[in-house]
């Protein structure tokens, strides 16, 4: 009976894991992208001014909000890499329980700074949607897509750092039931808060 | 204990509990900044900070560099030309003493002037000279331990994202401090090279194998891990950029934030065109290929070092809402410290928290609170940042968590990190000697900035 309750749940686990990594990968595409076209903005302007003496409008607003676009998009991706800085100084010298529950402690106060952080940043970008926001400049370039990145961005950072809060809690578990991740996710989490160096 | 203490010191005990319970910096940062404002402030306050905080930190153009520079470097790294690097390096420093030493710490140099990561260029280059060395009798443990040293010659060596960083955080000049920093980038590199020879001199295991073996039968011909055109390739992008950024800076034809873009483009070209000439089947996949995991690992690389800034932005605006930087200044004066000394204190305690925290945490907690406080004595803003950054290097090669020993320890599994940190202390006492020598003659490091005219 167990079995057959597990299949459901584990299904939709998975799917919510497999939303999340299609999710952050779109976050980290866009990001790049956003790259890209930053370069190419910047290049043209520079060669455009040596050549005519007179920049290309809007590209100093544009870029400023094309790196809105590029941090916070990626944060996600950053997350679920493990490339954002932590020290491991205390935990690795821990035995495995005691530093599950340092890590999850701490992931939590994590949490709730960063759902606070998307109340408020969510209620500033509606704002900014509800008046179509822009910035003033040579051209007049709108602002308020910026701030809704930022909340997306957020949001990715909150979901990922949640699955490994969840990770840290039930990874003893051979098959956890809701987080979606794969063996592989596992052995690379464990191996991540095994190492001695930094996560 | 008053309130005022308690509300001051509660975020900053919550910050180091935050690390130490493996809280990723930046959210430890955050979450403790947060607090403090609570503290200080109230929650109506702590809330249109943070709807405020993380876009206006970001929406900034001259923060454009930042993305610029980590692109510039990973472009260069994915097309494989550091091999062509290295092998240069190699054949050019082949006839010296500790010759493959020599090599690994001038490729880092020649690296570090495109990559701006110390860390990129210890995994990049240690991948390359450890098993080169190993080869040729080198003891891998000191070979480890010239890689992991001469990683840290990419923070000072323009373009150096450490070096924006302190620019963008103090508001001095960028375009000043990745001036000043060439040039004790370069005396570390010299100072390291004369290091690997005498090492090389006195000990078997550290070169010494090698010249025996060259003495008994003749220059060694190390099979080169490029072909010629990689070579070629490698040589010529590290030049083209130095030059873009650094020549563009001089002359005027951009500013030092559009030096990204420009240097950037040209890496991309570059990597082009090295695909593209190469004549293989395939290639403009593999340019694709390479191309699009740089620009992917750049955005990631870039949202990490702004998550930074902004729970460093959190944390700092805490701090002067309790009004800790003038406490601070205001305490020195009644104590009646020499102001070098207060120089020389503030240096020194970047000595133990780089034991425990990397090098962008550190000047992202420390700069706020040492900048002003520096300046307000008299001394130089630019010196002061170089003599903190070489504090930071120091911190990559240190224990704990010198975080560029453990990169290079961990691309070798019979490595123990151990036996690393035992084989970087000269380069460590060599560090601190140099420090030393950038106090006593500030011009070492504001004669670039000044000639240049922003001065």
């Amino acid at each position: 009976m167990a079995a057959k309750t597990d299949r459901p749940r584990r299904s939709l686990s998975h799917s919510l894991g497999m939303w999340l990594k299609g999710a952050v990968n779109i976050g980290d595409f866009v990001a790049a992208f956003s790259i890209t076209i930053m370069m190419f903005a910047i290049s043209a302007d520079v060669i455009r001014r040596a050549i005519t003496g007179r920049s290309i409008g809007g590209v100093l607003e544009t870029s400023e909000v094309l790196l809105v676009f590029i941090v916070f998009l990626g944060l996600g991706y950053t997350q679920s890499t493990g490339a954002h800085v932590a020290t491991s100084a205390l935990t690795s010298r821990l035995q495995r329980v005691p530093r599950r529950v340092v890590q999850a402690i701490g992931l939590s106060f994590a949490l709730i700074f960063l759902a606070w952080a998307i109340y408020a940043t969510g209620t500033r970008a509606w704002d900014a949607f509800q008046i179509r926001e822009y910035r003033f400049g040579l051209l007049q370039v709108p602002i308020w897509p910026g701030r809704i990145a930022v909340v997306v961005g957020l949001a990715l950072w909150f979901l990922e750092v949640l699955r490994d809060w969840i990770l840290i809690l039930f990874s003893g578990v051979e098959e956890p039931l809701y987080t979606g991740l794969d063996t592989e996710d596992l052995q690379l989490l464990n191996s991540r808060s095994e190492s001695g160096d930094r996560s | 204990m008053s309130n005022d203490l308690l509300f001051t010191l509660a975020p900053v005990v919550m910050l180091f509990f935050l690390l130490a319970f493996q809280v990723p910096v930046a959210l430890s940062l955050g979450a403790a900044g947060v607090v403090g404002i609570v503290l200080q402030g109230d929650l109506g306050t702590t809330t249109s900070t943070l709807a405020s905080l993380p876009y206006s930190s970001t929406a900034v153009f001259t923060l454009t560099l930042i993305p610029m520079f980590i692109l510039m470097g990973l472009l260069v790294s994915h097309a494989g030309l550091l091999t062509g690097i290295f092998d240069i390096a190699e054949r050019l420093t082949r006839r010296l003493p500790g010759g493959l030493a020599a090599a690994t710490v001038s490729a880092c140099a020649f690296f570090g002037g495109i990559s701006g990561s110390s860390v990129a260029d210890a995994a990049t280059i240690g991948r390359l000279s450890i098993a080169e060395m190993s080869r040729r009798k080198y003891e891998v443990a000191y070979s480890a331990a010239v890689v992991a040293a001469s990683g840290t010659l990419a923070i000072l060596i323009p373009p150096s994202i450490v070096l924006v960083l302190y620019g963008i955080l103090t508001g001095e000049s960028i375009g000043d401090m990745l001036l000043a920093g060439l040039v004790p980038g370069l005396l570390t590199a010299v100072v390291y090279l004369i290091i690997v020879i005498v090492q090389a001199l006195r000990h078997e295991d550290r070169g010494g194998a090698a010249i025996r073996s060259r003495q008994r039968n003749g220059v060694d011909n190390i099979q080169p891990m490029s072909d010629v055109r990689t070579r070629v390739f490698g040589v010529f992008t590290g030049i083209t950029l130095f030059v873009i950024v650094m020549g563009g800076l001089y002359t005027g034809v951009f500013t030092s934030t559009e030096a990204g873009g420009v240097g950037a483009l040209a890496a991309l070209i570059i990597t082009l065109l090295f695909f593209v000439t190469s004549g293989k089947p395939g290639q403009f996949s593999a340019a694709g290929r390479a191309i699009s995991q740089a620009l992917r690992e750049a955005a990631s690389l870039t949202a990490m070092v702004f998550a930074l800034l902004i729970g460093g932005g959190l944390f700092s605006y805490f701090l002067v809402l309790a009004r800790v930087p003038n406490d601070v200044s205001s305490f020195i004066a009644k104590a009646n410290i020499p102001p070098v000394l207060i120089v020389i204190l503030l240096l020194l305690i970047l000595l133990p928290l780089g034991m425990i925290i990397d090098g962008l945490s550190m000047l992202l907690i420390v700069t706020p609170i040492a900048y002003p406080i520096v300046t307000e004595l008299g001394f130089d803003g630019i010196w002061f940042g170089i003599l903190m950054i070489k504090m930071i290097e120091i911190g990559l090669l240190t224990p704990p968590v010198g975080l560029n020993v453990f990169v290079v320890a961990g691309l070798r599994p019979e490595l123990r990190v151990e036996q690393v940190f035992r084989r970087v202390g000269i380069f460590v006492v060599a560090e601190l000697g140099i420090v030393a020598l950038l106090f006593i003659f500030p011009s070492i490091i504001t004669f670039l900035p000044s000639i240049s005219g922003g001065r």
